[in-house]
């Protein structure tokens, strides 16, 4: 859908605007007259509308990869499932400067009509709230029954809470917080790097030449490691050995663990642009909640919230480590905001709120069904 | 009690009662030793139901109406969902055990999973009206710096715990020679949780100690709720405090009574609290 109308741009958090924003959203059950059942979850940096479910349309749509597998979070999100598509109405939309179908670098600026490469403006995920609410309005709903969203996807949720709080009943927030410490930072630059300093990248112009694959394999297989742990890898891989050992050189593929992250790579390039994962990154670096709401103060920053939260930690989490979260939580507290907080123990690291379905399909769905309570307002 | 024990516990028993000074014969020990068997073994097995119940009602009838309330060690959230609903309170549970971190999230009660001997340090000063720790001191490895924790955090505190005074756990350890299990202690010895039990009176001595105030107290003296008076450190089951942290209010410390708000019955000969 196009939230832009024409003579309207979209203005982003920087001033700048983008003349025309066309986002993808998928939508999963009915929406209640009332419009009291809406719930909005967030992706992550590599993930899209496509929340769950079969893609019928991977013909048309050219998204052969979906062939192979439902949408993210389809262990989730469904018909009797923990987020439950018969009693809610969920919708997900993709970010703006992602490639899954909303507006962003791989796209033809219409002033240009060439693609927007470097030239496209950065985004916020202060800017990714206010396009998802420009849809939502569109769509006719005024409120959130939850919003929901695991890493990148947390921090929108986080965001709504903040700059909306009007609008959101229950805020869900999965291995994520109010910002991204130093060791995300740093894994992002690396990767970012890696894709810049690949010899096809471009200065960002090379939709019409060679993408810069072997630069967002190397950011991907970084990115990777950082979502698993070392635990995780331990019991997935171990030191095995591959049987067929790559040829050529003596460092060829070896153990596993290099097979997997290789092919993960190559299969991510096929799906992903290099350019969007720079301007995704940037987004997930630069949000700061407590700069952005309190002037660094995060205690005050909380105070905004009139959601009821749930904050979810994974104990193997390297992005966001239990400690992170639970700094998150204390300042809540401190606010004397209520709030719910569970640490999850898991070896599988940031990525444990998609994978680690069962712990985390509980807990949403406790969340979500449970009943309302009152709270104290200051 | 088989023929052995009596042998065994009796005339030992006589031996020292007589030193004591007190007289006794072995008749009236015997059927005094069966009295309290037979009422152990009922009292097991009615068990330990009755307990949280008679403190969850004294407890609701402190809360003020629209009060804050903060429950460390708060279970399947039980108190605090009676106290949203019947004070309109604003509540918030601190639980470490998974299962009952699930419960909490179900009945919409906020809930930090945390470790409270860990986790409190993220409340602030006088950040609720309560602070309540139910049948939990006794559990805890380091029970003064939780104690000092609840004072800080909350306007009031309120504290409940299982009396190891009670005259069957006295009765138990002391002529049966076995770890107390009872009613309010149904534990053996290696699985008890309770590491750091105390009596009435030793709570009251740290009350003392550190100057916390008590502004009420109630025991559970054989099915009847009443006010403490020092009697029933032998007869209460169970104690709940109402106290208030030396830094709360203005001035005199001590221990004093203060007006218990007319529940429950005065035992007679009571009184404040001696030292």
């Amino acid at each position: 859908m196009q939230i832009t109308s024409p003579g309207v741009p979209f203005v982003l958090e920087n001033g700048a605007t983008l003349p025309f924003v066309e986002v993808e959203y998928e939508v999963y059950g009915d929406l209640h007259v009332a419009q009291d059942n809406v719930i909005l979850i967030t992706h992550a940096l590599s993930g899209d509308a496509h929340v769950a479910g079969w893609d019928s349309q991977t013909r048309s749509n050219g998204r052969t990869w979906r062939q192979n597998k439902p949408g993210w979070w389809d262990a989730v999100v469904g018909p009797g499932k923990a987020v439950d598509t018969n009693r809610f109405c969920v919708i997900c939309c993709n970010v703006l400067g992602s490639c899954y179908g909303t507006t962003g670098p791989s796209c033809i600026n219409p002033e240009t009509n060439q693609p927007w490469g470097l030239r496209f403006p950065a985004v916020t995920v202060g800017d990714w709230v206010e396009m998802e609410k420009a849809l939502l309005t569109r769509l006719g709903i005024d409120q959130l029954y939850a919003v929901c969203g695991g890493s990148l996807g947390g921090q929108q949720a986080l965001e709504w809470a903040l700059r909306y709080p009007d609008w959101v009943g229950k805020c869900i927030i999965l291995a994520s917080g109010p910002k991204l410490p130093a060791q995300g930072l740093g894994f992002n630059m690396v990767a970012r790097h890696a894709i810049m300093h690949d010899k096809d990248f471009a200065g960002g112009d090379y939709y019409d030449g060679t993408p810069p694959s072997r630069g967002l394999e190397a950011a991907r297989m970084l990115g990777h490691i950082t979502y698993l742990s070392g635990k995780g890898m331990d019991q997935k891989f171990g030191r095995t050995r591959l049987a067929k050992p790559g040829k050529g050189t003596q460092f060829g593929t070896e153990f596993e663990v290099e097979s997997y992250l290789s092919h993960q790579s190559k299969s991510f390039v096929e799906r992903f642009d290099a350019n969007s994962y720079l301007y995704i990154t940037r987004a997930m670096d630069r949000y700061d909640a407590a700069q952005a709401w309190g002037k660094g103060d995060l205690i005050e920053t909380c105070r905004r919230i009139k959601a009821e939260m749930l904050v979810v930690s994974f104990s193997s989490d390297w992005l966001y480590p239990p400690d992170e979260c639970r700094d998150f939580v204390d300042a809540m507290l401190k606010a004397q905001i209520p709030v719910t907080y569970v640490e999850v123990e898991s070896a599988s690291g940031h990525d444990a709120f998609l994978v680690d379905t069962v712990p985390v399909g509980r807990l949403l769905r406790a969340f979500l069904l449970a009943p309302s309570r009152k709270r104290k307002t200051a | 009690m088989s023929d052995d024990q009596e042998q065994i516990i009796v005339p030992g028993l006589l031996k020292i009662l007589q030193e004591l000074g007190v007289d006794s014969s072995s008749g009236e020990l015997f059927e005094l030793l069966h009295r309290a068997e037979d009422i152990h073994r009922k009292h097991v097995r009615t068990s330990s139901e009755l307990s949280a119940r008679w403190q969850d009602g004294v407890i609701e009838k402190l809360i003020a109406q629209g009060s804050s309330v903060l429950d460390i060690g708060c279970g399947d959230g039980d108190l605090l969902i009676r106290l949203a609903e019947e004070r309109q309170a604003f509540v918030q549970g601190v639980e470490l055990d998974e299962e009952s971190v699930i419960r909490c999230i179900e009945r919409g009660v906020p809930i930090y999973h945390s470790d409270l001997e860990k986790g409190l340090h993220s409340f602030q000063n006088d950040s609720f009206d309560y602070v309540i720790l139910q049948n939990t001191v006794q559990t805890l490895h380091d029970p003064l710096k939780v104690l000092r924790e609840m004072l800080r955090i909350g306007k009031k505190s309120v504290i409940s715990f299982p009396n190891f005074a009670h005259w069957l756990v006295r009765l138990v350890f002391s002529l049966g020679g076995r770890m107390p299990v009872t009613p309010s202690l149904p534990y053996n010895w290696y699985d008890t949780p309770n590491i750091h039990l105390c009596s009435i009176e030793d709570f009251l001595d740290w009350c003392r100690k550190d100057q916390v105030h008590i502004e009420a107290s109630w025991v559970l003296v054989e099915g009847k709720v009443l006010e403490y008076c020092p009697e029933h450190n032998l007869t209460a089951e169970e104690a709940v405090f109402l106290v208030q942290g030396a830094g709360g209010r203005g001035q005199g410390a001590g221990c004093r009574v203060q007006g218990a708000g007319g529940r429950g019955e005065v035992c007679s000969g009571g009184g404040g609290f001696k030292k």
